[in-house]
């Protein structure tokens, strides 16, 4: 499948790859230019291959009680929450945002590729009366990122929205449909992320890349998206959650608010009381070898755990890595080694972020 | 795009190329294998003593995303290794025939050459 915006960033000079059956911009200048440009100046992103859901109706707020980790009855108009979808077993369906718009109204935006399993989860929770809309492919999802980020977008978007504060949101009409900014985003710098109507998001797209000029900015790929995720610590579904990995394990339990009966809670709480769960941890490298997806973790030598994601962190100059380990050996200045093509790469953890 | 692909040289089908001087072979990694690669991050190259033997991996080479083998065009003994590439791997990007050079190999079978690519055959094979 290809992203309303793809044309564009073939003329761009994108290389493509595969991503949940989307073609994607992996790079345009280049990885390490592109991951730079965000620390330093400005990039704009176009991930409109993640999916998007209305939640509507006057129990969709219970709906969103039963299914994801937050109190969404807690949370403001206009606010973000960053949570996740769980199965009865605790572990991660996936990870979302959801953004209220009103105790009757969300906006959901799962992973890409994760539309039509969020959708029928949602619906299978759902009271008669509550309304789940799948409109994937009728928006864009523009995330403007870095320094000068909200300087450029504030050329282009009307009113004040460019200034919306982290994890709120504000909204846009376009046209008769609803659209939003919000203070949020996947690269650890200031910027917004831009949900609106496919046509608009060609407008907008264009207009960034032309105004951001004069500060530097780029069109940044998934490639740079992921090195620069990475430094921070952040999750990526498909990586941190694969093979079933719980909220705890994953380092996410802060997305949990356990006063609420949710899908998962019980599994939780005795994971929570039983503490002999796998640990996230993040391992910076001392050798210069660099640590991937799947890798080894090892702990005196002996196999203890596996890395999940792994780079060369272009920002530190060395290799970083995403992985799980036993508790025993997930406190931070644990010495531990990865397995890389058969030798024991020297590394240590390190707190999160790494940057 | 046009790769360049000097007319001196010689080629393997797994992109690595070999200048030869008598019974010494250096040897790299083309300009299209650079590009596909994109930012070089990090390669692994054999101590000098190794003896490569033809179409086996002899080390790594590594961009962001991706972990690629090297393979021996030729077998024989590494003489010499181009150790600033680990301070600076991104040599292998800026100038993949010169500065980039990955390897010296004494020959143990000068026929070894005789198989390999041109630099016209070489530009078929990558369909330019």
């Amino acid at each position: 499948m290809r992203v309303p915006l793809h044309d564009r960033h073939a003329q761009l000079g994108a290389r493509f790859v595969e991503f949940a059956g989307f073609d994607m911009p992996v790079m345009y200048a280049g990885i390490l230019e592109e991951h730079e440009a965000v620390r330093t100046r400005a990039g704009i992103f176009d991930v409109s291959h993640m999916s998007n859901l209305w939640i509507r109706g006057p129990h969709a707020t219970d709906l969103l009680l039963k299914t994801v980790g937050t109190n969404a009855s807690r949370i403001k108009e206009g606010r973000a929450s960053y949570t996740v979808a769980m199965r009865d077993d605790g572990t991660i369906i996936d990870d979302l945002i959801y953004y209220k718009f009103g105790p009757d109204e969300y906006h959901v935006v799962p992973n890409a590729g994760m539309n039509k399993v969020l959708t029928s989860w949602f619906q299978a929770h759902a009271n008669p009366d509550t309304i789940v809309e799948d409109v994937s492919r009728e928006y864009c999802i523009l995330a403007v990122q870095g320094p000068k980020a909200r300087e450029v977008a504030a050329r282009v978007i009307p009113g004040s929205a460019a200034e919306t504060k982290k994890f709120q949101f504000t909204e846009l009409k376009v046209g008769k449909r609803k659209g939003f900014v919000s203070g949020t985003g996947y690269t650890g710098e200031d910027g917004i992320e831009i949900v609106v109507p496919n046509d608009e998001g060609q407008r907008v797209f264009g207009e960034i890349l032309e105004k951001g000029k004069s500060v530097g900015l780029q069109p940044i790929g998934l490639g740079a998206r992921d090195t620069l995720r990475l430094e921070k610590g952040y999750c990526l579904a498909g990586h941190e959650f694969a093979g079933g990995r719980t909220p705890l394990e994953a380092g996410l339990e802060w997305t949990i608010h356990y006063d609420h009966d949710f899908v998962g809670k019980t599994a939780l709480e005795n994971q929570k009381r039983d503490a002999t769960y796998d640990r996230l941890v993040g391992v910076r490298m001392e050798d210069r070898l660099i640590p991937r997806q799947g890798y080894p973790i090892l702990a005196d030598g002996a196999k203890a755990g596996v890395v999940t994601s792994g780079t060369m962190s272009p920002t530190l100059k060395s290799g970083i890595a995403l992985g799980y380990v036993p508790p025993a050996q997930a406190a931070v200045g644990t010495r531990l080694a990865v397995e890389v093509r058969g030798q024991a790469a020297a590394c240590v953890v390190t707190k999160l972020p790494f940057l | 795009m046009a790769s360049k692909i000097p007319a001196e040289l010689k080629y393997s089908e797994s992109h690595e190329w070999i200048r030869v001087e008598g019974d010494v072979a250096t040897i790299g990694i083309t300009d299209f294998a650079q590009h596909s690669l994109t930012d070089v991050v990090f390669v692994e190259l054999p101590k000098k003593g190794t003896k490569l033997v033809k179409g086996k991996a002899f080390g790594v080479v590594e961009s962001v995303k991706s972990v690629s083998e090297l393979f021996a065009p030729v077998s024989g003994e590494v003489t010499d290794v181009n150790d600033g590439l680990s301070k600076t791997p991104e040599k292998i990007n800026d100038d993949p025939y010169g500065a980039g050079w990955m390897l010296r190999v004494k020959l143990s079978a000068k026929d070894d050459v005789k198989v390999l690519l041109n630099a016209a055959k070489y530009k078929a094979t990558i369909g330019e």
